[in-house]
């Protein structure tokens, strides 16, 4: 009861006196112990912008206090400091200071003006504790203000920081000739998945690819959103006359699909990325042989006699066979 | 594990809702499949929130049952209502032009489920998922 009669009451205010007539003291006191407290950050602000701030932060703290005839912050008379307050810790939360540096630039003020107010009351103690207890309080609300804003531009930069990781762009790679792939990372949102089917629509007729590897490493989760849009995607590029192979399935993925009930069955999939190019090669009727074995089979057709040469022929020839079967019986299906 | 609200507001918060799923079931011991199940539960109601009420929260939370543990999560929002939870917990069933596969794939992919709607008052899904020692 007592505190808010104190608070509420005009009054005059002795360390106004102080804050307008030893200004400078105070300020070399006050900017000394931030210099010397290690909290300091010379990366995030200079010694002369400290300066200027907290100059201005005295001469209006001043001209509240001696306007509001001592009443507490809620009174109109500190709007233009808490202004103050709010752009100075919105700055210092886009440079990276933590909530408590904020905080405890505003409360050391205290022990920077508590020594001259000493002196200025000359012993009179009881004007003292009331003078202290006064100015404690402002600056106890000065400092949650600090925080709280702090708190709240940490997240809007969080919000927008998120908002960013989101918009990551898919880029849609061109790994052989009418062979495309995307490799997807991260949450996939309806926005997101529609920007990136789009973008895939489009590089497939650039291209004129008839395969796109769609490679899903990089998603931790798929719920049935993401299905719905990788099917979507999937049916589309088959109307524009591209087939797509799904990659990189986790089997805690595989498993989560088959509980949920989506029927992915339509999609040919493969364990691994490097699958999935060994595949698409082999789609658009390409095979992968080693140099090794190239350079085998030539040596051996420059040296070995006729059969070996037929075996070896024969074996390639019968890879072949089996490659141009299996498109055949893809395109049939 | 104290359990703790998040604000459903955006479609951004369905990520945050999702990781913090994640972290509180790799907290507790899940496995990574169930870890999976779980987050993809809290994806798939997360967004029903979004989608049918804009506004809503999730609880996630622990539940003890005789030596069992559980992690427990509740789904709540104000929003319309479901009119009829059967027809919606069947699969195949949307009324936004999903795959129908949400609720009832949830249910599957949980050890307990509870839907209460009352249309015009708002709807609770609960999920539990119980530890296997």
């Amino acid at each position: 009861m007592s505190e808010q009669m104190t608070s509420t009451q005009a009054r005059p205010v002795r360390v106004v006196d102080v804050l307008n007539n030893r200004t400078d003291e105070l300020l070399d006191d006050w900017i000394k112990a931030r210099l010397d407290s290690g909290e300091f950050r010379d990366e995030l602000i200079s010694k002369k912008e400290l300066q200027t701030q907290s100059r201005q932060l005295v001469e209006m703290l001043a001209k509240a206090i001696r306007e509001s005839g001592g009443r507490d912050f809620s009174d109109a008379a500190f709007d233009d400091l808490r202004t103050l307050l709010n752009e100075l810790s919105r700055e210092r939360a886009v440079k990276g200071y933590a909530a408590t540096e904020n905080a405890s630039y505003i409360l050391s003020l205290r022990d920077a003006v508590f020594p001259l107010l000493i002196q200025d009351m000359e012993g009179n103690i009881e004007l003292l504790v009331s003078e202290m207890t006064y100015f404690t309080r402002l600056l106890d609300k000065m400092g949650l203000v600090m925080i709280e804003n702090f708190i709240n531009s940490r997240e809007q930069i969080i919000h927008q920081q998120r908002a960013d990781m989101m918009e990551l762009s898919t880029p849609v790679i061109k790994v052989w000739d009418k062979i495309l792939s995307l490799p997807i990372i991260g949450t996939l949102d309806s926005r997101r998945a529609q920007v990136m089917m789009e973008a895939l629509l489009h590089k497939i007729v650039e291209t004129g690819s008839t395969i796109a590897i769609l490679d899903i490493t990089g998603v931790r989760t798929m719920d049935t959103l993401v299905a719905n849009h990788l099917i979507k995607t999937v049916t589309a590029a088959r109307l524009m006359g591209a087939r797509c192979v799904l990659t990189g399935v986790s089997p805690a993925i595989a498993q989560t699909m088959v509980q949920l009930g989506i029927d992915l069955t339509q999609i040919t999939t493969r364990a691994q990325m490097a699958d999935g190019i060994k595949l698409a090669l082999e789609m658009s009727g390409r095979v992968v042989v080693s140099a090794k074995s190239l350079a085998a089979m030539t040596e051996n057709i420059r040296t070995a006699g006729n059969e070996s040469i037929k075996l070896a022929a024969s074996r390639l020839a019968a890879h072949g066979t089996s490659v141009v079967d299996d498109n055949i019986q893809r395109t049939k299906g | 594990m104290e359990s703790r609200s998040i604000a459903l507001e955006q479609e951004t918060d369905i990520a945050v809702a999702r990781n913090e799923v994640r972290a509180a079931a790799a907290g507790m011991g899940f496995s990574i499949v169930d870890q999976t199940r779980l987050t993809t539960v809290a994806s798939e109601l997360a967004r029903n929130i979004i989608k049918y009420a804009v506004r809503g929260r999730v609880i996630i939370g622990t539940v003890q049952n005789d030596s069992r543990k559980g992690l427990r999560l509740i789904f709540e929002d104000n929003g319309p209502g479901i009119a009829n939870t059967e027809l919606a917990m069947r699969d195949g069933f949307t009324t936004g032009g999903g795959l129908g596969k949400g609720l009832p794939g949830s249910r599957r992919l949980v050890d307990d489920f509870k839907i209460e709607s009352t249309p015009d008052i708002g709807t609770r899904v609960t999920v539990v998922r119980w530890l296997i020692r």
